[in-house]
């Protein structure tokens, strides 16, 4: 996914004045310039020069690149569907591992995310997602001594 | 002599051991895979380490990148796709040499200059490291401001495409790294009332989401995620490398050394460390027109300065804190981790430390051989390995990992995030390893310059005050004004 540079630099550019103004309120010390303020906001000012290069730059080639432009994967609904499965996959642990537990949480979502990724080989899939829990989870609880989450699976699993 | 024998029991025990016959084994793999880099490797093993006791955690990031490095080389040579960016620079000689029928040549002389380049970064890695910590204990805040300044400006300088991008990657690094208290009034900085936020971003998921979920990101939907097919059979290995390396023992030692200071200087990597020394190697070699045709001294070259970049960017690392390349910006990141702040006094109060990294070094990469070799025979099997069987594991060994570490869902977020930002300025050719080094830098950078700021008390000349920082000073505002100085000039001239 590629922007055009203005795109880009805008967008920063926004950043940094929100930051420039947000750094204001923060105190400084006592009898002195500085403060928790000057990092950032030296940080924030030379964002805003950059980007204001950028959207310079931008403008200037704007006839040949577009303010956003997608691969020629975007074309295919299958990359899509797998991109979307990276942060559903991600986000999915983040809530279900601590109620449902370590194991059954990443054997699930290997066996979805496996399937998808290799076009429905779901025997495969099923053999690879209990392998990998059951590996992962003896080199964290049992090497490392990492608990993980039981979960539902509390007693059994400890 | 003491602290060496120290070291010495502190490595040669079985858990340091198997750790780093473990960690070779996984860079092995890693780097072999086409698409999954030195970095990502390490940054999948980040979490591991932070259950480790130092000497095994630094060696199990040094066995991973030294394996993973050569290991690169070997999908160059069988399929003309580099393993890790490091083996880009020559994968087209080496896959036409093994066009040639000369495969086995091609991989010997891969891993045995890989292994002598890494022993050679390890060798000036001890020698030149305590002398330059020496001078290091020297520095009083003012010099290590300018100092990390000059590291920083220098990853922005030598990353590739445009300065301007490179610059806002670092200065978006900084920024990332002011988020949380701050260093002087301890005061909540864009917290927002988080508490997760006031904390500060931890460098962990930083890494892990930069260098892994970006790449599975990217890998996901621009590959067709299916395995290579191997048809080549692979003879022995060695034979012929001793000629090779007899008639080229120059190169050997040019690569080697070339390749240790080009990983010394901050934002240098591997990478572009077997760039430049194909390209010297190309330029004083007596046989230039067989450059193109699958020549042997084009990898010898290359192929030993990749692996001795690795050992060359502890330098800076140990020694100041700088990181030479992505790979030790982790390998900071792991010491920081374990309470171990990297710099002069490291040498003075826990030389073992040093001599046990040292020792690792040449164990990885004396190891590197036969299991190079080994790798290179199971080549086949590994490189069949679909990757759609791979990246589901490898996005959720990032998941439970960065989970892991403090049990924390914030952090899943931020890696989350930082692997999309991280996504987003590859595409968009934003260099990410400034951006990684600026977030790891920048509570350096901002304690530095506030120590100094305050000493100063308004004056900005006191930064010059004293000869050491007075040169860095100089330095580093040279290498941003010069180059724009020459390019008016040579305008102006035209």
């Amino acid at each position: 996914m590629r922007f055009n540079d203005a795109v880009i630099g805008l967008s920063l550019s926004v950043l940094a004045i929100m930051v420039l103004f947000h750094v204001d309120t923060f105190p400084s010390l006592p009898l002195q310039d500085v403060g928790p303020a000057t990092f950032p906001r030296a940080l924030a000012w030379v964002l805003l020069i950059c980007s204001a290069y950028l959207i310079f730059n931008g403008i200037r080639t704007r006839k040949s690149k577009p303010a956003v432009s997608l691969g020629s994967w975007a074309y295919s609904p299958r990359a899509w569907r797998r991109l979307a499965l990276v942060p559903i996959a991600v986000l999915t642990y983040t809530f279900a591992a601590v109620p449902i537990g370590f194991i059954p949480t990443t054997m699930l979502l290997l066996f979805v995310l496996v399937t998808d990724f290799s076009n429905g080989r779901w025997f495969v899939a099923s053999m690879i997602s209990a392998v990998f829990t059951v590996v992962i989870y003896l080199v964290f609880a049992h090497i490392l001594l990492v608990p993980l989450p039981p979960g539902l699976l509390v007693g059994i699993f400890q | 002599m003491e602290a060496l024998v120290y070291a010495l029991e502190l490595v040669f025990v079985p858990e340091v051991l198997i750790v780093l016959f473990l960690a070779s084994v996984f860079g092995l793999f890693i780097g072999s895979i086409p698409g999954l880099t030195a970095t990502m490797a390490v940054a999948l093993l980040v979490p591991l380490t932070f259950f480790m006791d130092p000497v095994p955690a630094i060696g199990a990031v040094v066995a991973t990148t030294a394996t993973a490095i050569f290991a690169g080389d070997i999908p160059g040579a069988l399929l003309r796709i580099p393993g890790t960016p490091a083996s880009a620079a020559y994968v087209e000689e080496s896959h036409l040499l093994s066009k040639k029928g000369r495969l086995e040549l091609a991989l010997g002389s891969n891993v045995i200059c890989s292994a002598i380049g890494g022993l050679v970064g390890g060798v000036v890695f001890i020698l030149a490291a305590p002398s330059l910590a020496e001078i290091a204990l020297l520095f009083s805040s003012y010099e290590y401001f300018w100092l990390t300044i000059l590291g920083l400006s220098c990853a922005v300088i030598i990353s590739r495409g445009s300065q301007v991008k490179g610059t806002i990657a670092l200065v978006f690094g900084l920024f990332l790294s002011t988020v949380g208290l701050d260093i002087t009034m301890g005061y909540p900085r864009f917290s927002f009332g988080s508490v997760d936020l006031a904390a500060g971003i931890s460098i962990l998921p930083a890494l892990i989401g930069s260098f892994a979920i970006s790449e599975i990101i990217r890998k996901v939907t621009t590959t067709d995620l299916k395995g290579e097919k191997i048809q080549q059979e692979i003879g022995n290995l060695l034979s012929g490398v001793g000629g090779v390396l007899w008639r080229f023992r120059l190169n050997v030692l040019r690569g080697s050394t070339l390749g240790t200071l080009i990983g010394a200087l901050p934002g240098a990597g591997a990478d572009m460390a077997a760039y430049i020394s194909f390209a010297i190697g190309k330029q004083y070699s007596k046989e230039k027109n067989n450059y193109g045709t699958g020549h042997v001294e084009a990898l010898v070259d290359s192929s030993s300065a990749n692996n001795a970049s690795v050992s060359g960017a502890y330098v800076p690392a140990l020694v100041f804190g700088i990181p030479g390349d992505t790979l030790t910006a982790i390998v900071i990141g792991v010491l920081f981790m374990k309470g171990i702040n990297p710099g002069p006094t490291v040498f003075m109060n826990t030389p073992e430390f040093v001599y046990a990294i040292f020792i690792m070094f040449l164990l990885a990469n004396i190891c590197l051989v036969p299991l190079g070799i080994m790798a290179i025979k199971l080549s086949r099997y590994v490189l069949s390995v679909p990757p759609s069987l791979l990246f589901p594991m490898i996005l959720l060994t990032c998941v439970i990992g960065t989970f892991a570490v403090h049990n924390a869902v914030f952090d899943i977020w931020v890696m989350l995030a930082l692997g999309i930002i991280a996504y987003l300025m590859e595409e968009n050719e934003i260099p990410i390893a400034p951006m990684i080094l600026g977030l790891l830098l920048g509570k350096l950078v901002e304690d530095n310059f506030m120590a100094s700021a305050i000493k100063a008390d308004g004056q900005f000349l006191e930064f010059f005050s004293r000869p050491m920082a007075a040169f860095l000073g100089i330095l580093t505002i040279a290498i941003w004004v010069l180059p724009a100085i020459f390019k008016i000039w040579r305008s102006l001239r035209q």
